[in-house]
């Protein structure tokens, strides 16, 4: 069965978050991707909708109801289209992490 | 109608892990916040027909069946922030008619 996760975003860029089963998830945590050039991926609730997406975000989690934090995160990340631009005009793994305010 | 009810949504995703955990968290606070105190269930959209019964709404963030007897919502709204507003509100409307 095949269950995308693509989501389709209020400007022109748009994410995905795939996931996995909790039971293969060794240390919970979230790989972030900026990509140059757009992936299509179908969109989770619409699947026949395909959306060319720059930022995936791979979720591991393990315990989901204790990283209620971390997909809030996430969302918030989203919603916020300035955030969304600077990451997406990041040239460096330095940059991602500034723009998301992680101490590198 | 009653208000005082509790009222029961289950909420569904592919995987019941990421989307469904965080969609049942900000209904619970929204709907706090608009006075009505909302029970979630959580399960796999393969999972909707057998655990819909007994439940007053169905959300969503994959597609799942709409014929099961019970109103249905299907959004991302909960985690692109598009539409969440409308979301909410219909999600209110529900509770309230039932």
């Amino acid at each position: 069965m095949s269950l995308p996760t693509g989501l389709e975003l209020e400007g022109e860029v748009h994410a995905a978050i795939p996931h996995a089963d909790v039971e293969h998830v060794n240390t919970p945590s979230v790989a972030l991707a900026v990509l140059g050039k757009p992936v299509v991926f179908r969109c989770m609730v619409e699947p026949e909708k395909e959306l060319p997406v720059r930022l995936v975000f791979l979720l591991a989690m393990n315990e989901p109801k204790k990283q209620i934090e971390l997909l809030q995160q996430v969302a918030t990340i989203l919603q916020d289209a300035a955030l969304l631009d600077k990451l997406i005009e990041s040239n460096s793994e330095r940059e991602v992490m500034e723009a998301l305010g992680i101490e590198v | 109608m009653n208000q005082q009810r509790i009222k029961r949504i289950l909420v569904a995703c592919g995987t019941a892990i990421a989307t469904s955990t965080l969609v049942a968290v900000l209904i619970k606070e929204e709907m706090a916040k608009r006075g009505i105190q909302v029970e979630t269930r959580q399960c796999k959209a393969t999972e909707v027909p057998s655990y819909s019964q007994d439940v007053d709404l169905i959300v969503s963030t994959t597609p799942v069946p709409t014929n099961l007897g019970k109103p249905v919502i299907q959004t991302l709204a909960f985690l692109t922030g598009v539409g969440k507003e409308d979301v909410l509100n219909q999600i209110e409307k529900i509770l309230k008619e039932v």
